[in-house]
């Protein structure tokens, strides 16, 4: 008997090991070998991979809509090239550097991703991505030049690991119901005719209105009863760091080597938005509900909130939901208008054996003529030069009249070039998921009214500055 | 029968091997394997570079702009959360045991919180603990009261309302405490009533004794508890206010998996642990003090 049970005990122990071992060798054979890729075979195979059957995997984040987009793109690009499956991976934005970092850690990678800069940069220093300037070259079909600036994430000269998603914008959305109600003109998109800081609060201050129906320029104004705030903005460096260009601040100097959020321009915007919700009541803390468990969109949506700040993405969510509303230009701080731009990668990994299909897929995403809706639905920007000065290419994605685009896009966005603009600080300051946590937690105080902007911005300095590790190079 | 004895010896080494090899493989290997790279700079991706004491050393020179952060807020929710939560739930165990009518149905509206997912749980007090669009604050308005409790969103009440949340789920403790209570002899009140003990005689001098074993387990579950709750502060604040839930595992779990320091993630965790087994000793060199076990 106890023989039998030994031998049980065995054939058992054997059958897992050499289970375990088949496991391994099959999961080597699919999804490792970044040296063949490395090596130039697939990279120069375009076309070779004729009617043998191809699955790529496409790791992104975004909101549901967002997702719905991608995975109707990703059906219309199997339904054009047969032989190709596109596996979509989505990762809600919170958990997607966790989960993607688990995944390349364990070698299981998909072929293309997009990745927050901050990741993009720590993986980037491993050569774990296919050079784009390489692609480029030999793909007819396109030029370096035919591409908007900072469309590249330059590793080293002559080798981009990924290319700009797409281009991204911050803007002002507005309720237009609530304008019409309260008797309020709308606001402008052209940034020439952008609001003061001044005239912005008191636009707010008419729109903020409390439960008795008092507005927050009247003396019967009731702080703690509000039901509709003026102005709302997600959390975030994307839109408080557009107030802090739009007064001429930054979050490093110039040269990158230190924190320069303690500078009297930044301290002052900051201080400005601090006191939009401490000193005039006109916008929730941010830690509150739009900010943690209703969407700026959802509270725009409700007429719980009439401006809120957030990305020219927000026009997807905003098309698809029942509102009336229009986009317009950031106030203007320091009189001279100007925009500011995000970036993250979309990169392929050189683990992927196919790569050429990949590079296709990845330009198909890119390329409005290919994936329309995904521009012309409000997800995205072009970031191809010629969707911008060709009119009639133009008009094919951001047309009010054909398109889910309003009005006020054309000058609140497309226009952008025409002034000054830069990358919003997630996309260019390396090492910025540290950083920010610093920051955005000293921010927290401020927005909480507990705090000064200044003494914030100087409480953290020390550590911050030893922190700092310069930006991110672009082409 | 030096043989069979041998035999035996063997039988039992493979009858223990998958339960050691699997101790092995995924606690021992792994745990060795943290503390080396507790002395490294280490992605997760790239090899580690041995970097001596420096992970650890961060932490205490000021470098580690959290670490002071998330020790505080750990010790507050623990300091505090400890003993309100096992004070609570003994009054609720004391209340069912003293239940005439609906012990059971009392019993398992009591427990139903318990087992709720932890992430459901924090999400359900996510929204009710809503300034503005909350049940708790909108109940107190329809009453009149007009609050600007800001339960989660506020550096002052954050880890207060983390400590009421807890509270909410205090089931499983509540049952042992009431296994406890059920189990102290009728004799033992029968004899206090003849030497005409009280209410707080009874409780203090035959209650908590009898039951001081079911106390000490739960004192020591909620204690680790505490000192590794982790869900509230991913899925309900993301450790703010200004850090001030920036509970210690939530701490580790960002600097391996947002900040790419797995490194130092693994200082921080051999540090919890270095603390945690003295903690744990101590309680254990007391406990003979406290805990009464019938006939010893």
């Amino acid at each position: 008997m106890k023989k039998k049970i030994l031998a049980l005990f065995l054939t058992v122990i054997t059958v897992f090991w050499v289970g375990a071992c088949g496991n391994t060798s099959e999961k080597n054979d699919v999804g490792q070998g970044p040296k063949e890729a490395e090596g130039g075979e697939n990279l120069s195979s375009q076309g070779q991979s004729g009617e043998e059957n191809i699955t790529l995997r496409y790791a992104y984040w975004g909101s549901s809509y967002e997702n719905e987009a991608m995975q109707k793109i990703a059906a219309k690009y199997e339904e054009e090239n047969p032989n190709v499956k596109i596996e979509c991976i989505y990762i809600p934005n919170a958990d997607y550097t966790t989960k993607m970092t688990a995944m390349v850690a364990s070698g299981d990678e998909p072929d293309i991703a997009n990745l927050f800069p901050s990741d993009f940069i720590g993986w980037a220093d491993e050569d774990r991505f296919v050079n784009l300037y390489e692609m480029i070259e030999k793909d007819d079909r396109y030029e370096v030049e035919d591409f908007i600036p900072n469309c590249f994430f330059e590793i080293s000269e002559g080798y981009a690991g990924g290319r700009s998603i797409a281009n991204e914008l911050i803007q002002l959305y507005y309720n237009k119901d609530l304008f019409d109600e309260h008797g309020v003109d709308y606001l402008p998109a052209n940034p020439d005719e952008a609001l003061s800081w001044d005239e912005f609060v008191e636009v707010c201050q008419k729109l903020t209105i409390d439960e008795n129906g008092n507005n927050a320029q009247s003396p019967d104004f009731d702080p703690d009863r509000i039901a509709t705030y003026g102005f709302d903005f997600d959390k975030n460096n994307m839109t408080w760091g557009a107030f802090v260009y739009q007064n001429g601040g930054s979050v490093l100097n110039e040269d990158g080597t230190e924190f320069s959020m303690t500078d009297p321009k930044t301290v002052d915007v900051l201080q400005k938005i601090g006191d939009l919700i401490n000193v005039y009541h006109v916008s929730p803390d941010p830690l509150t509900s739009s900010g943690s468990n209703m969407s700026v969109t959802s509270s725009l949506q409700s007429k719980q909130v009439a401006i809120i700040c957030d990305g020219t993405w927000t026009n997807l969510d905003l098309g698809a939901i029942d509102i009336d509303y229009d986009v317009a230009c950031l106030p203007s701080l320091s009189g001279k208008p100007c925009f500011e731009t995000t970036a993250s990668a979309c990169v392929i990994f050189n683990t992927c054996k196919n790569v050429d299909v990949a590079w296709d897929f990845m330009m198909y995403l890119a390329d409005p003529a290919n994936a329309l809706e995904l521009y012309s639905s409000g997800l995205w920007m072009p970031i191809m030069q010629r969707w911008y000065e060709d009119e009639a290419l133009l008009n094919s994605w951001a047309s009010p009249e054909t398109t889910s685009h309003t009005e006020g896009f054309y000058d609140a966005a497309v226009r952008y070039t025409e002034y000054e603009y830069r990358l919003a600080p997630e996309s260019c300051v390396a090492g910025w998921s540290r950083l920010d946590a610093v920051i955005e937690s000293a921010l927290d105080s401020v927005w909480l009214g507990e705090k000064t902007a200044e003494d914030a911005m100087n409480e953290i300095k020390p550590s911050v500055d030893g922190m700092v590790s310069g930006f991110i190079t672009f082409k | 029968m030096k043989w069979k004895k041998r035999r035996g010896e063997l039988a039992g080494w493979l009858f223990t091997a998958p339960a050691t090899l699997g101790f092995l493989v995924f606690t021992i290997i792994p745990m060795l394997v943290s503390l080396y790279y507790s002395f490294c700079e280490f992605d997760g991706i790239k090899e580690p570079v041995f970097t001596g004491l420096e992970n650890y050393t961060r932490l205490f020179d000021g470098t580690d702009p959290f670490f002071g952060s998330s020790v505080k807020a750990t010790a507050l929710y623990t300091v505090f959360g400890v003993p309100v939560f096992l004070t609570f739930s003994l009054f609720t165990a004391m209340l069912l045991e003293k239940a005439r009518r609906g012990k059971s149905f009392f019993r398992t509206v009591l427990f139903i919180p318990a087992v709720i997912p932890a992430i459901a749980a924090c999400l359900i007090w996510k929204w009710m603990c809503d300034p503005s669009l909350g049940i708790i604050n909108n109940t107190l308005k329809w009453f009149g009261i007009y609050t600007d409790m800001r339960w989660f969103y506020s550096t002052k009440t954050v880890i207060l309302t983390f400590i009421l949340m807890w509270m909410w789920g205090c089931g499983t403790t509540m049952i042992v405490l009431l296994a406890g209570l059920q189990d102290v002899p009728r004799s033992l009140y029968d004899a206090m009533d003849v030497d005409g003990g009280g209410g707080v005689q009874k409780f203090i001098h035959v209650t908590l004794p009898m039951i001081s074993p079911s106390i000490l387990f739960c004192v020591i579950v909620s204690f680790v508890n505490a000192v590794q709750c982790f869900v509230p502060a991913y899925s309900v604040t993301n450790g703010g206010p200004g850090n001030h839930s920036l509970f210690y595992i939530f701490y580790m779990y960002r600097e391996a998996f947002s900040f790419g320091n797995m490194g130092g993630a693994c200082a921080i965790a051999w540090l919890l642990f270095l603390v945690l087994l003295i903690i744990t000793q101590l309680m254990s060199k007391t406990m003979n003090r406290w805990v009464y076990y019938g006939g010893d």
